[in-house]
């Protein structure tokens, strides 16, 4: 079946997205992307090299933390877990993502 | 476990750490996106290729990713520093707080040193260093000249760009004495002050009776008036324009000087000074030419002087111009002075570092199991360090805060105390440069006190401390420590002790010095007869104010002279023996004096041999002198001066030949160190000056008598003025205020070094004896006598104090050299001051070890047993 062109992803939209991935528990940057795939269908298009770029942007907000760890596989990965001050900023985040999105669609909805 | 290790994570990730953790992390990703890749059936080379694809541009990525890591983590360390060193803060005012003697102690002495170490820095600052209010002022010089000399400098040199001559005068305002300047319209251009109201006086105003004010006087005198300029002030007689008023920071050439009338006014009453090539009482001030250096100048004028010196020997000869820079003009004397202050105060500050240094160790011993316990829990030896570092830093920066305040207060009583000694006193601020050294003397003797028990750190065991409680080998070094810290502090005592008793003996040797008159129970005023033009008219006034003041009650004798011992003798002047004009030219001056009858006899001043002038000495009498002994015996040296003949040799006087009538004793006009200088006396009839010095010799307190001679002067003629009337004991005391000042700011520097010198030996002491109460205990257990056991504390106070003392007395002797040129009479390596010296800190060593001692004796053997 064909499907439209995934769509990129809006600037500043990457950072709630994987601050909320991370919500969900300590996580490395390519399960990161595979959550994402799945969560949206593969409706969004999130370029690996930007993915990481937001994650150190991220660390060195102090909103996650890094780690060493160990993979699913066995194999040594960096794990990013939420800090306290992300976890904060991911409920304002979201609020303001809630409000947004709801004011736009009041709008597309009208009846014409 | 992972909350654990990230609560002790300090150490941090090193940009080659960060580098290779940014690299695995994206291998792992690209590893797991080819394997996925291969698992949805990808050929493993185009899954490599596709996967890379996704990723984007790698090494951008890498780049970005390892610059935010390294910015973190640099965050992060600083963070933690930060962190710790608040811990150390706060430990450290806690330490203070809850050991209040002994921060009360350590807070005050630092408190003292860097109170009065600031103070005397602002002043020596402010008098040595600060930039001068003068415009380019490096290249303001200063000479000595008489005005034919100026002008021949003028137009011969051209080493000055700008100059103008200035000489002093007193003048008399509405029954005031003012000291003023008598200066040259170049005066002002080369000093380049702008005036700040009005004007000041240019070549423009010719001889037109101008005058500027100063700041102060303006305000003294017309309450800061903003309308004075144009208004008309009478100087001694004459009226004169206020064109200006300067600003409050002019004050040249001290600040003393309340105006500056114009020159070329002046020169109108006595043209004769302007001719008077010998008559050096100017100065000229200059400014050197930008490209031309101060030796250069210096060669030019010391040729202008060798050609004056040939062309008009009588006047010239041995006459050399000296350049001297404005600021050794102003600051004079007084460097020495506030050197000596400086480098006793440097001291003060050592001596308190090191007490509250040996403080500071002396609590390191009772802190070792506190030390002890940190160690074991995991703080680092640097860690430990670090903490007793900001303790004692902190210590420093309160203490220091403190002593600026006190600076600060200080400064308030300054211009009282030392305003007529110190040039600039009003301008002495806690300016940046002075917070600037203040500063550094905190954090130097911050860094001192902390280096003391780090260095004992460095050099103990802690660990041991935990088991063994605080009396293990440690507390020895400890006690070393403080026994060097002591000696050096006994030291430095020594050295500012023996100054001061070398400054205080070469000053009671002064005082005793025979200053050729008898203070006692003698008035001076000075008489300025500036009104009566004609000489005749000024002998008259003079005869008849004298006998008007002889017919008081209570007057013994009256007499003047127009010198005023020892204060000046206001003129000088070449002269020439009867048959000896071949002398060599320097020992044909002297000091030119005009003598009343009965001034001798009102000075006290013995008369050697032939007589004093009497009235019959007069105006159309047979030309005479008095001679001093000096002068006697360097030209007479068989006792013969009366009867022979000499004449002046100057051009305001007639050059007759004057018969000696009498030789007196050396009187020290120009200071008690005056060195018994060569004086000629002449009649005041046949010389008669426009001013007079008049003493009164009274039956009781001179001073008692002042309104009765007022009176008796205003008798004869209101429009004369007694001025500046003052008991010669004042005269005495004024005339040595320098030597005064420099002895006394020496002693109380001294006093306040042994005062903090013998608390630190007390203290030394003390804690040997509580160290060593078991000891003591087992020995007075054993049958020790009382006696035995006190001499070996004592014993031990005075080894640390005779070593100190030696090495003082080293350090004194090779100090010495710098005081020599303040001394009169006295060797800086005087023997009866380091006798002194020595016995004196003896005597403080023993008084310091005299309480410790005693305890010792009373430590209950069973109590100090039990103890431990």
């Amino acid at each position: 079946m064909a499907r439209d062109p995934a769509l990129t992803v809006l600037q500043g939209t990457l950072d709630m997205l994987v601050l909320k991935a991370l919500a969900l528990g300590p996580q490395h940057g390519y399960g990161i992307t595979a959550w994402i795939r799945v969560r949206t269908d593969g409706d969004l298009d999130v370029e690996d090299g930007a993915l990481y770029q937001a994650l150190h942007r991220l660390a060195h907000k102090g909103w996650i933390d890094a780690e060493w760890g160990v993979s699913d596989n066995n194999r040594r990965a960096r794990f990013y877990r939420l800090t306290a001050r992300g976890r904060r900023e991911l409920r304002t985040t979201e609020d303001v993502w809630r409000r947004y999105a709801r004011a736009v669609f009041r709008v597309i909805d009208t009846p014409v | 476990m992972a909350l654990l290790r990230r609560l002790f994570r300090f150490s941090s990730r090193t940009r080659r750490e960060i580098a290779a953790d940014v690299r695995d992390e994206i291998a792992f990703h690209l590893e797991m996106r080819v394997r996925e890749l291969i698992d949805r059936g990808w050929v493993e080379d185009a899954a490599r290729r596709e996967a890379r694809r996704q990723f984007g541009d790698v090494r951008t990525t890498a780049a970005y990713c390892r610059h935010l890591d390294v910015d973190k983590e640099k965050g992060m360390r600083f963070r933690n520093y930060a962190s710790e060193l608040w811990q150390d803060v706060a430990y450290g005012l806690r330490m203070l707080h809850r050991q209040p003697g002994h921060s009360a102690v350590a807070l005050l002495t630092i408190a003292i040193g860097i109170g009065v170490t600031t103070l005397v820095f602002s002043v020596v600052y402010t008098a040595l260093l600060a930039p001068l209010p003068y415009a380019h002022a490096d290249r303001l010089m200063v000479v000595r000249v008489s005005l034919p000399d100026y002008k021949d400098l003028r137009a011969s040199t051209d080493a000055f760009e700008d100059s103008g001559t200035y000489g002093s005068n007193l003048y008399m305002i509405d029954d005031e004495q003012v000291l003023g300047g008598v200066v040259s319209p170049g005066f002002f251009s080369t000093l380049g002050v702008a005036p700040q109201i009005g004007r000041t006086f240019d070549e423009g105003d010719g001889a037109a009776p101008v005058v500027v004010l100063s700041h102060g006087y303006w305000q003294r005198r017309f309450g800061g008036d903003p309308t004075i300029v144009g208004r008309t002030v009478i100087l001694s007689g004459s009226a004169h324009t206020v064109v200006g008023v300067m600003p409050a920071t002019f004050q040249f050439p001290t600040r003393a000087f309340q105006l500056w009338a114009s020159m070329d006014f002046a020169m109108t009453w006595v043209p004769q000074q302007s001719q008077n090539r010998a008559l050096r009482i100017f100065r000229a001030v200059g400014r050197l030419r930008p490209a031309l250096t101060r030796e250069q100048a210096q060669a030019q004028f010391t040729a202008l002087a060798a050609q004056l010196q040939t062309t008009y020997p009588d006047t010239n000869t041995g006459v050399q111009l000296e350049l001297v820079s404005i600021r050794d003009r102003l600051v004079g004397d007084v460097r020495t002075a506030l050197l000596v202050a400086l480098g006793s105060v440097g001291c003060l500050l050592f001596i308190a570092c090191a007490n509250v240094a040996s403080l500071t160790l002396a609590r390191m011993t009772t802190r070792m199991q506190e030390l002890a316990v940190r160690a074991a829990i995991g703080a680092g030896r640097w860690r430990i360090a670090r903490q007793l570092a900001t303790e004692s830093l902190l210590t420093a920066a309160c203490g220091g805060l403190l002593g600026l305040l006190l600076a600060r207060w200080g400064l308030l009583a300054l211009p009282g105390l030392i305003g007529d000694r110190v040039p600039r006193v009003d301008e002495v601020a806690l300016s940046l440069p002075v917070l600037g050294v203040s500063l550094a003397a905190i954090v130097i003797g911050g860094l001192l006190v902390a280096a003391v028990p780090i260095v004992q750190l460095s050099m103990t065991q802690i660990e041991p401390a935990l088991k063994t409680g605080a009396r293990g080998g440690e507390v020895r070094f400890g006690i070393r420590l403080r026994s060097a810290l002591v000696v050096a502090q006994i030291g430095v005592a020594v050295v500012v002790l023996s100054g001061a008793l070398v400054l205080t003996h070469s000053f009671v040797r002064l005082l005793q010095a025979d200053p050729g008159f008898v203070p006692d129970r003698v008035l001076a005023f000075h008489l300025p007869l500036i009104g009566q033009t004609s000489p005749g008219a000024r002998v008259n006034t003079m005869t008849r104010t004298l006998e008007s003041i002889g017919g008081l009650p209570g007057v013994e004798a009256v007499g003047g002279a127009t010198g005023l011992a020892p204060i000046t003798p206001q003129r000088g002047t070449s002269f020439e023996v009867e048959g000896r004009a071949d002398a060599p030219a320097d020992e044909r001056f002297a000091y030119f004096i005009a003598a009343t009858p009965d001034y001798f006899k009102t000075l006290g001043t013995r008369i050697v041999g032939g007589r004093e002038f009497t009235s019959s000495d007069t105006e159309t009498a047979p030309r005479v002198a008095v001679i001093s002994k000096t002068l006697a015996q360097r030209f007479f040296p068989n006792g013969d001066a009366v009867g022979r003949r000499l004449r002046l040799v100057n051009p305001e006087q007639s050059n007759e030949w004057r018969t000696i009538v009498g030789v007196v004793a050396n009187v020290r006009y120009q200071g008690l160190d005056d060195a018994d200088p060569p004086v000629v006396y002449t009649p005041f009839p046949q010389t008669p000056f426009p001013w007079l010095y008049v003493h009164v010799r009274t039956a009781g307190d001179p001073a008692m008598s002042i309104a009765a001679v007022r009176q008796a002067v205003k008798s004869i003629d209101s429009r004369l003025t007694v001025a500046s009337p003052k008991p010669m004991t004042a005269l005495v005391n004024e005339s040595s205020a320098d030597p005064r000042f420099r002895t006394t700011l020496a002693s109380l520097f001294a006093g306040v070094g042994i005062l903090l010198a013998a608390v630190g030996l007390h203290g030394v002491v003390a804690f040997g004896v509580a160290r060593r109460a078991r000891e003591i205990a087992i020995r007075l257990a054993l049958g020790a006598s009382v006696r035995s056991v006190r001499w070996r504390v004592i014993r031990q106070s005075l080894v640390l104090a005779s070593c100190g003392v030696a090495a003082g007395l080293a350090g004194a002797v090779w100090i010495g050299r710098f005081l020599s040129g303040l001394l009169y009479e006295t060797t800086p390596t005087d023997p009866a001051s380091l006798t002194t010296v020595a016995a004196l800190l003896i005597l403080v060593a023993v008084a310091a070890s005299v309480v410790p001692a005693r305890r010792a004796t009373r430590i209950q053997p069973v109590d100090a047993l039990r103890d431990v």
